[in-house]
Formats: structure tokens, sequence, C-alpha cells
């Protein structure tokens, strides 16, 4: 189990985090650019310190405390990191590469050679490899030696679509099979959805939600989160008091019936076809929305409904879900 | 026809010919001087150098000395270059422009400083006294003055050859479990060994080669440049000539050795 309460400081900038990843579970770090990604898996590997703070890994405490308590190394932490860049030593061959631990187990790494479908590359150098390749062996590497936490920092991103949702698959049953605790950044959020259990929202050093991907979705905690999850916002009011609200909607909660939901007078822009459904861009007064639909509408007016939607107050703060009707979507 | 068609039709590429002669007065501009050195140096004249008493003297000292001052810029200049590679903060930069400011200065220069800061006369000069050492005029002294002379050739290749590798390397070597001297000699070595092995072969030619600063602050023990320079004064040319190709010969094997070391790694 790993867990994580800590504050580092870069220059002016900032970051607090707090987590607990049980073994065998995922957790996903979800922010943009700068929101302090990398400075966190970077003091959970022991590469820089924490400014206070604790991460400790089945109860060891890898960090110290600036006074009597070292910090325990980088290279005794027993974390295996892969990184966007494979980083494979370009002298080494794959075999090399994959053994470079002194730690690392044969039995265990030809296991992995086999989950990760890297059989006879053993004796090729890193330069024969394609960039999916690489990666790979990058993730046998890491997992070669027995290790008590797996670190991924953008590991997917610049892979093509069908080697990452392969690699995402394999990597959550491999760790579950290890019965790991998994750490895992990344500012596309389909790098993620695929793979964690519980996802944390970062946003320029502050961790603002963390909880099931559901969850978030269900509940966005601040309107910040809601615009980070993708979801549109429109003007609304309460109409019993006649305050005026934000009004998050998810595309995935827009279709365009059958079925309930507080109808939306829009016009359909432009349609294409986008993985096995159709794209809807959508004019709603001077606001662009995206949604969802199995087959394409005609351009022009139409009806579109909001299955679900998150109001918040125009600070950013959530208002309790009325009843349907209570709200209205204002033009 | 056209002039393309024409030239196709040459039995011979006119560009690689072109090519080849150029390639050919290159080598010869280059190697020119090595010819006519070997040319005028009659065998006879060699022996005869050779078989005076005390004849092989200066090629034993230059040897010796350089090989010794190699092993001090190896040992001092490998630390040197990793703190100017790696190093964060003022005293890397400082050591940089340091040992920038050696390589580019005049080797006759570096002696006048040197015994400025080590002669007989001064704090530093006293203390090597002290312990029966002169930094002026002994084979001390020589090996001293190769160091300063050919020491920045080293340290400068090396840093570069360090800051060349990439450091996320090195950061999974670390997370793999390795130690720092673990992954120096794992990563770094193998990756900066090519760099490293050229910045030590020009440091040896630059160390059995050096006169400038020799001439200063140690006319006496006579290593080769010395003795060529001797020799030219007092018997002219001729008297030199043996001299200066045993000093090619002293100079040229270890970069040789040096340059097929990198010429491998590269495959």
């Amino acid at each position: 189990m790993l867990e994580i309460d800590l504050t580092c400081n870069r220059g002016d900038f900032e970051l607090t985090f707090a987590a607990t990843v049980p073994n065998g579970s995922i957790l996903g770090v979800f922010g943009p650019s700068g929101s302090g990604k990398t400075t966190l898996i970077e003091t959970i590997a022991g590469l820089s310190e924490p400014a206070r703070g604790v991460v400790a890994v089945d109860g060891q405490q890898l960090t110290g405390d600036g006074a009597t308590v070292r910090p325990i190394p980088p290279n005794r932490r027993r974390i295996g990191l892969v990184r966007q860049r494979a980083a494979l030593f370009p002298h080494l061959t794959i075999d090399e590469n994959i053994h470079y631990a002194t730690t690392s187990d044969r039995a265990r790494a030809r296991h992995l050679v086999e989950r990760f479908d890297l059989e006879r590359l053993g004796a090729r150098k890193p330069s024969d490899l394609s960039g999916g390749e690489a990666q790979r062996v990058a993730f046998v590497r890491a997992l070669a030696s027995p290790i008590d936490l797996l670190l991924l920092d953008e590991p997917l991103t610049g892979l093509d679509a069908e080697l990452r949702a392969e690699l995402a698959t394999t990597v959550s049953e491999v760790v579950k099979e290890l019965e790991i605790p998994c750490l895992i950044a990344a500012h596309e959020l389909t790098e993620l959805e695929r793979m964690v259990d519980t996802l944390a929202i970062l946003h320029d050093g502050r961790l603002l939600q963390i909880g099931a991907v559901g969850e978030l979705y269900a509940a966005p905690a601040t309107a910040e989160v809601a615009a980070l999850l993708g979801m549109h916002f429109l003007p609304g009011r309460e109409i019993a008091t006649g305050k005026q609200l934000m009004v998050a909607v998810h595309p995935e909660a827009i279709h365009f019936g059958p079925g309930g939901g507080l109808e939306l007078p829009v016009a359909v822009e432009a349609v294409r076809f986008l993985r096995g459904r159709f794209e809807h861009r959508l004019n709603y007064g001077d606001r662009a929305l995206v949604a969802y639909a199995p087959e394409p509408l005609p351009s022009g007016q139409a009806i579109a409904y909001l299955a679900s939607m998150h109001p918040f107050t125009l600070g950013g703060n959530p208002v309790a879900m009325t009843p349907d009707g209570a709200i209205e979507i204002l033009r | 026809m056209t002039a393309y068609a024409s030239r196709r039709n040459l039995p011979v590429n006119v560009g690689s010919l072109f090519g080849l002669l150029w390639l050919a007065v290159t080598f010869a501009i280059i190697i020119g001087p090595l010819i006519t050195l070997a040319a005028k140096t009659s065998p006879s004249a060699l022996i005869a150098a050779f078989s005076q008493a005390g004849a092989a003297a200066p090629v034993l000292i230059s040897l010796g000395s350089a090989a010794l001052a190699l092993l001090a810029i190896t040992i001092a200049g490998t630390a040197i270059a990793w703190r100017i590679s790696r190093g964060k903060g003022a005293i890397p930069r400082i050591a940089e422009l340091a040992v920038m400011a050696m390589l580019l200065m005049p080797p006759l220069v570096i002696g006048l400083l040197l015994i400025f800061m080590a002669g007989p006369l001064t704090p530093i000069g006293a203390a090597l006294s002290k312990i029966h050492l002169s930094a002026t005029n002994t084979f001390f002294a020589l090996v001293i003055a190769e160091v300063y002379e050919a020491g920045p050739y080293y340290v400068l290749g090396a840093a570069a050859a360090f800051s060349s590798v990439d450091r996320a390397l090195e950061e999974q070597a670390t997370m793999l479990g390795d130690s720092a001297a673990r992954r120096f000699r794992r990563i770094v070595l193998p990756l900066a060994g090519k760099g490293i092995a050229t910045s030590l072969a020009m440091a040896w030619a630059r160390a059995v080669g050096a006169f400038g600063a020799v001439i200063i602050v140690a006319y006496h023990p006579y290593g080769l440049p010395l003795q060529i320079w001797v020799s030219l004064n007092e018997s002219g040319l001729p008297a030199a000539l043996p001299y200066a190709l045993a000093l090619i010969l002293v100079a040229l094997p270890i970069p040789l050795i040096m340059f097929e070391v990198s010429r491998r790694a590269r495959d």
C-alpha cells in the first residue's frame, strides 16, 4: 500500500497532495501541464525531496523528517518508474536492459516478456525497436525485479491509440497480478480512464478532488473539476429563487431522445463519424457544444436533452441538485 | 546531346575523379611533412644519433613524464570534468572558465605563471624544497608543465562527453538500484567512453609535445621537444631531425589506439 501526504516546493510553485493506493490498485493523477504531476512522481521516487510530509510504502516510511530520519535514497526504494520516453540503455541489448537491475528475477522477467509480447527481441539493440516496442521493454525492465510500487509518468503519451488501449489493459492486469500499488500521471483523460481505479484531479499544485472515476463524473466537486473533466458550461437560473447559476454538462450526457432530461433547442452545425458513432457540433446561442449519437442528425434546428447536469454558483461552488425543472437554462 | 548526357558517356565519372584528386592533394598536404621528415632522415643518421651515449634519454624522459602527466590528468581531470558537466551553481562554471583560460593561454605564458606560482622563491617552492622537490628544472617540474599544457584538452573533452550522456538513462539506472558509482561505471563510462578516449589521445599528444611551458620551468632534464630545440641551436637542422622522428613515433601510438577504441565503440 502506498500512502502519500506531502507538500513540495519548487521555486514559487507549491504542490500539496494526499492519497492512499491499496496493493493491486491504480491511482490516476490527472491534470494539465504544470499542475505538479511530475513533481509528485519525482518526490515519491526520491529524485527530489518534499518540503514536508510523508511517503510510505507497505508501512515503511521513504521520506526523511529533515532531522534524525534520513530519506531512503531512490536506488534503494524498490520503485519502478516508466516515463514518456522509454530511456532504454542504448549500449545494451534488450535482454541486458530487462535484466539491468541486479535484483531482476529470471522467471518474473520471462513471464513479463510474454505478457508484453516481446519474445524474440532479446538480442536486439534499442535502436532497432519501434517506439511501441521500446516502451513495452521499459515496462518489463521496471517490473522485472520485485518492486513495491510502480510509478508511471505519461507512459502511453505518443503511442498510437490501438497500442495504448492494449498496453493500458496489460499494465492494469499485471499490477493486479503482482499486487503492487501503481500511480499513473497523465494530462489526457483517455490515457487514464481505461486503467485507473481511482482518479485524482490536480490543478496548479492543488488536489481538487479524488474518487472513483464514476463518482467524479456524477458529482464534480467544483466547476474547475467539471471543466477539467471536459464538461460544457451553460448559463442557468434557479427558477424558485431567480439566482444565476452555471450549469455543467458532459458531452456524454447530451442526447437527442428518446428519453428524458431538460430540453435544449440547438442548431446542428456539423456532423462527423468518430469511433463508431457520430460527433455533432452544436450551437446553443453563442455557445458551442459537442454531443454524440448513433445516427447522424441533419443540419439545422434540433432538440437536445440533458440527461444530467451539475449546477454551480457563479463562484464555482456546487449547488445541491434540485428536481428537474427547478433549473432553467438561459440563452 | 546535353552536357549531362555527354558527361555520363565518359568512361570515368568526372565528379568522383575530381573528388579523388582533391582527396589526394589534401592527404599529401597533411602527411607531406611526415614524408619529408622520413626522406630527410637517413637510417645511418638515425643510428648515429641514437648510438651516442645518453641519446635515448630524451625519449625515455618524454615517455615517462608524459605517462605520469597523463595519469595525473586522468585522475584529477575526470573528477573536474564530471563537476563541470553535472555540478550546479557558480563553482563548476568558474572551474570551466579557468580550464578554458588554461587552454587558450599561450604555453609560454603558462610557464611564466608557473614560475611565479611555484618557483624557488615562492612559498609553494619553499614548501616543495622542504620535501626535496622543486617545481623548476627537475623531472617533477617537467611533469607539472605537461599537466598544465595538456590537462585542459582532456578536461574540456571529457566534460563534453559526460554532458552528452542522456540524464534520463542515469535516472533509470538509479531507479533500477544503481548507486552513483555503479551507474557511472555501467552507464556513463560506456556512453561517454568514445569522447573520453579521444580527449585522452589529445592530452597525450599535447603532453609529449609540450614545449612552451617546459622550456621555461623545466629546461632540464631534456625531453624530446627540448632536445630538438637544443640540437637545432647547437648543431643545426640535420641533428634535430632524428629526434623529431622519435617524437612523432612516441606521440602517435596512443592517439591511434584511442581512435581505434572509439571507432569500435561507435560500431
